[in-house]
């Protein structure tokens, strides 16, 4: 009803719902979560899933380019109103980052090719290895489709543009994580086609969760050190007074890769304040380390927060492999081209609260719209970009808003005539059942 | 019997002839045995000897030493006043305040009298079964020794036994007791100032014992009390302790080799409440009995301390220690918030509790076996969904062994089992305002709180519990289950 892919989210979602939970203003929250991936698993293991296709078909199709999170709710809620999807996916195989992003130990793998196989079997047409914007260009699938939804994702990923940047074994985290994962489902990592942390020094730059996703894979492949560097300073163990229930609550978390460094390296990997200033070359064109330096950060007269380095504080960590994971910036330019109007951030532009893009029939979803985010946003945003699309096609709907609620506006209900309807209410709600 | 013509028990005895052996039992061991010879009865050897009760025993009990306690305790016995007796006792007087403990358990049951109520003065040597199942509220007191099974079977009652105040010798050297002391004791407490003999505390379960040293196999086969000896053990201290604990002052430091460490394990005290505890023990038992030897201990307490060794059985700790976490547990479930001791909230908490809190001090390690099970079929039927917030921890999904963990690429979370689903979804108690499906909350707005309570009502409705097995027979609720999360 809410939510199209609760395994997923009921294993990798940060949960802001238990931030937001009544009883985590003085308790541990409820496990809602847990209770979720139960739920659904249950739903799998007893058989109560069985594929539905649409009784009705409208005759319509739309393709929709990307198979993450966004892309894949987006197409499951069209597929749902009975228009005929087809997703397209650069990768070998469907999911985007649930696929190649996220490392098999979190999310596995079988779970998203259960929920993949899902909806091909109620009639989602997938196209892997067909990368828009060089096998095929936007137009031609605006063209051959009714209606086309970008859910491409924010895929550039942040550089660090810092001296020696160029140097062999320097990788974004994605690449790092796409290989292994690939390899690992391809051969169980027999193929020696991902890049190996065996035996090497590794720092990992950026404290998210990809970072962390890049400290439980080096230590799995047998890394002989791992430390992760973070700008910021490390949170408090406890809600700050700036960031009262129901916020998400940004304090100190202790993830599976620090815990797995801590127990086989016996220290956290993480080093809080710390700044690359350069990569060290080795001599023969390879990384050898970096040189740091320990940054504080104090209370600005405007009230921001202002970075100042701390003088005498240089550091020089031995790194062999290093993995950048500092967050993405953007969709790439490839698909969109020049026709698709994109905003101050780069993202692809929409009117607030809608998801049509400036070209007609085109609309995006996902973290090319509203930038990186989690994947219950993406979820969303493919829901409501599906709603919209529909509406386009169909001028009604039956497609849910947020909380799976109908939501049909008089002029829906009681059709063009409105020349009776001005005593009806403007909109009616409707739960469905 | 009237098959074979006889018409009482009487008449048969000593009929060795209708006996027959079974040769289909023969085994190949049993080949060779000829019980002829153990089969001739008495009378055939010595004609006219009695094989079977032919005169009422006379146990003598009117001429009982017994019998002047009770009447002079006759106030006590009617109106629960105390008395004091003085007497003498000689090694003929066996099972001495036995008949008396008798007459209290009658009046006043298995509590008995207020701690001390009887108190006798007793001057000689006792004989066997000295304060055999004594009950609470007697007090012994023995100037003189006693001989073997003292307190056999101490029901609650108190014994102090010490040596003639005119005695040369040095009390904590010289045996005191016999043999088999407290054997089976469930309750009370025991002071002897001196050595007692063999197999000390055998079969204790509950009593509280102060002795100045004990011969071989002290403490066999104990499950509960505790035990303090001051002075040296003997050999095969602690076979088949499985509960209870012994403290023992190992001053020539000998002791572990005395140990049988088959079901035990030994270590100091260190826990002040512990070395609180051994402490007025000592102190109680120089009080009693004037112990010149407890009264040098406690001269220089902390230069003793070091030389105490505590021996407690592996499974006893194990069990402690569960004991320990569920009482912790509780008291952290009572207290949510940080309210110390005198806050004004606490107090009138405390105070509603206070009739219902029972205070569990576990003496025996029996009275944990058998509960787990009907505790256990207890919890599974009836969780608080209402109240589950304030009484139920959180439970999330554990990860697996991160030494282990990373050997392999599979999913590290383990997830969490109907019965952890089911305390987790009581914990959501319907507040009514569900910031978790707000913005703030599930930006999708997952309807959370209705997951809830479904997923409690899945696992703790039983018709549905087989239903789950069975897909075809789905009934409503798995049905409607399905229509709200599944589509």
């Amino acid at each position: 009803m809410t939510n199209n892919f609760p395994e997923f989210t009921g294993r990798v979602c940060p949960a802001p719902c238990e931030g937001a939970c009544v009883l985590g203003i003085n308790e541990d929250p409820v496990g809602i979560k847990s209770i979720e991936c139960a739920i659904i698993d249950r739903g799998f293991d007893q058989g109560w899933m069985v594929p539905q296709p649409p009784k009705v078909r409208t005759g319509k199709s739309i393709a929709v380019i990307g198979s993450g999170p966004a892309g894949l709710a987006c197409a499951d809620q069209l597929n749902k109103a009975g228009h005929l999807v087809t997703i397209y996916e650069r990768a070998d195989r469907a999911g985007g980052l649930l696929m190649y992003g996220i490392p098999n130990m979190k999310l596995d793998k079988k779970i998203v090719k259960r929920r993949t196989d899902f909806m091909a079997a109620e009639g989602i047409v997938f196209k892997h290895g067909i990368t828009v914007g060089e096998d095929v260009q936007l137009m031609d699938l605006k063209a051959e489709n009714d209606a086309v939804v970008i859910a491409t994702g924010a895929t550039v990923a942040r550089d660090l543009p810092i001296k020696n940047r160029n140097l062999e074994g320097i990788h974004f985290a994605m690449q790092f994580l796409h290989k292994n994962t690939k390899s690992l489902l391809d051969s169980e990592l027999s193929d020696g086609e991902y890049i190996s942390a065996k035996g090497k020094n590794v720092v990992v730059i950026g404290g998210g969760d990809t970072g962390n996703d890049c400290i439980g894979t080096s230590v799995r492949h047998g890394a002989k050190s791992v430390v992760n560097f973070e700008l910021l300073p490390q949170p408090q163990t406890e809600r700050a007074r700036d960031n009262p229930w129901p916020q998400w609550p940004r304090i100190y978390r202790v993830d599976y890769g620090h815990t797995e460094v801590k127990q086989h390296m016996g220290k956290d990997p993480r080093e809080f304040c710390v700044m690359s200033e350069d990569f060290v070359d080795d001599g023969t064109g390879k990384v050898k380390g970096i040189n740091t330096i320990r940054v504080e950060w104090t209370k600005s007269a405007t009230g921001g927060w202002d970075m100042k380095k701390v003088e005498g504080s240089q550091q020089f960590f031995p790194a062999e492999l290093v993995l950048l994971s500092m967050g993405f910036l953007g969709p790439e330019d490839r698909v969109l081209g020049d026709e698709i109007e994109k905003d101050g951030r780069k993202n692809v532009k929409t009117p607030p609260g809608k998801y049509h893009t400036n070209v007609e029939g085109v609309f995006a979803a996902g973290d090319c719209r509203r930038g990186q985010s989690l994947i219950v946003w993406g979820i969303n945003e493919g829901r409501q970009a599906a709603r919209e699309v529909d509406l386009y096609l169909e001028k009604c709907t039956s497609l849910p808003v947020t909380g799976g609620i109908v939501k049909r506006t008089a002029h829906e209900i009681l059709g063009k005539d409105l020349s009776h309807a001005e005593h009806a209410p403007p909109q009616v709600t409707v739960q469905a059942a | 019997m009237a098959k074979l013509g006889f018409r009482t028990i009487n008449e048969m005895v000593g009929h060795a002839e209708v006996l027959r052996v079974r040769e289909d039992l023969r085994t190949n061991k049993t080949a060779n045995i000829d019980l002829s010879l153990i089969l001739t009865p008495a009378h055939k050897l010595r004609p006219g000897v009695a094989t079977f009760n032919v005169r009422k025993q006379d146990h003598r009990l009117y001429v009982r030493l017994d019998n002047k306690l009770i009447s002079e305790a006759e106030l006590t016995l009617d109106k629960g006043l105390p008395s004091r007796i003085e007497c003498d006792v000689v090694n003929t007087d066996r099972a001495m305040g036995t008949s008396l403990s008798y007459q209290v358990s009658k009046r006043y049951g298995e509590t008995g009298l207020p701690m001390d109520t009887v108190h006798v003065n007793i001057k000689g040597s006792a004989g066997q079964s000295f304060g055999a199942f004594l009950a609470p509220g007697i007090t012994l007191e023995l100037e003189g020794d006693a001989n073997d099974y003292v307190g056999k079977g101490l029901s609650g009652g108190r014994l102090i036994v010490y040596p003639p105040r005119a005695a040369v010798f040095k009390a904590e050297e010289n045996v005191i007791v016999g043999n088999v002391c407290l054997y089976g004791a469930t309750s009370g407490s025991v002071f002897f100032r001196g050595v007692a003999a063999e197999r000390f505390a055998v079969r204790n379960s509950g009593a509280i014992a102060v002795v100045e040293g004990v011969g071989d196999h002290g403490c066999e086969y104990m499950t509960g009390g505790r035990v303090l000896i001051l002075g040296s053990t003997g050999r095969n201290f602690a076979a088949g302790m499985s509960g209870g604990i012994a403290y023992i002052l190992d001053i020539h430091q000998d002791f572990l080799s005395k140990l049988n460490p088959e079901m035990v394990e030994a270590s100091g005290i260190d826990d002040p409440t512990e070395i609180a505890y051994v402490r007025g023990l000592i102190e109680d038992h120089h009080h009693y009995t004037g112990s010149e030897l407890a009264a040098r201990i406690l001269l220089d307490f902390n230069r003793a301390l070091p030389r105490f060794v505590k021996v407690l059985p592996v499974d006893y700790k194990r069990v402690l220690a569960e004991e320990a976490a569920k009482a912790a547990e509780l008291k952290r479930s009572e207290y949510q918030l940080p309210l110390l001791p005198g806050n004004e909230v606490r107090n009138i908490h405390e105070q509603s509790r206070k009739h219902k809190n029972k205070k569990s001090d576990l003496q025996d390690i029996e009275e944990t076996i058998g509960d787990a099970a009907a505790d256990k079929k207890k919890k599974s039927l009836v969780l608080d969904k209402t109240k589950g917030f304030m009484k139920y921890q959180r439970r999330s999904e554990k990860y697996r062994n991160p030494e282990t963990r990373t050997r392999d690429w599979a999913e590290l979370s383990k997830r969490l089992d109907e019965d952890e689903l089911k305390y987790q979804a009581a914990r959501c108690m319907d507040c009514g305002v569900p910031f978790c499906q707000s913005d703030s909350g599930c930006p999708i707005s997952n309807i959370i709180p209705k997951w809830n309570e479904l997923v409690f009502q899945v696992c703790t409705t039983p018709c549905f519990q087989t239903s789950l097995l069975r897909v075809d027979s789905l009934p409503k609720l798995s049905h409607f289950c399905q229509i709200i999360i599944f589509r």
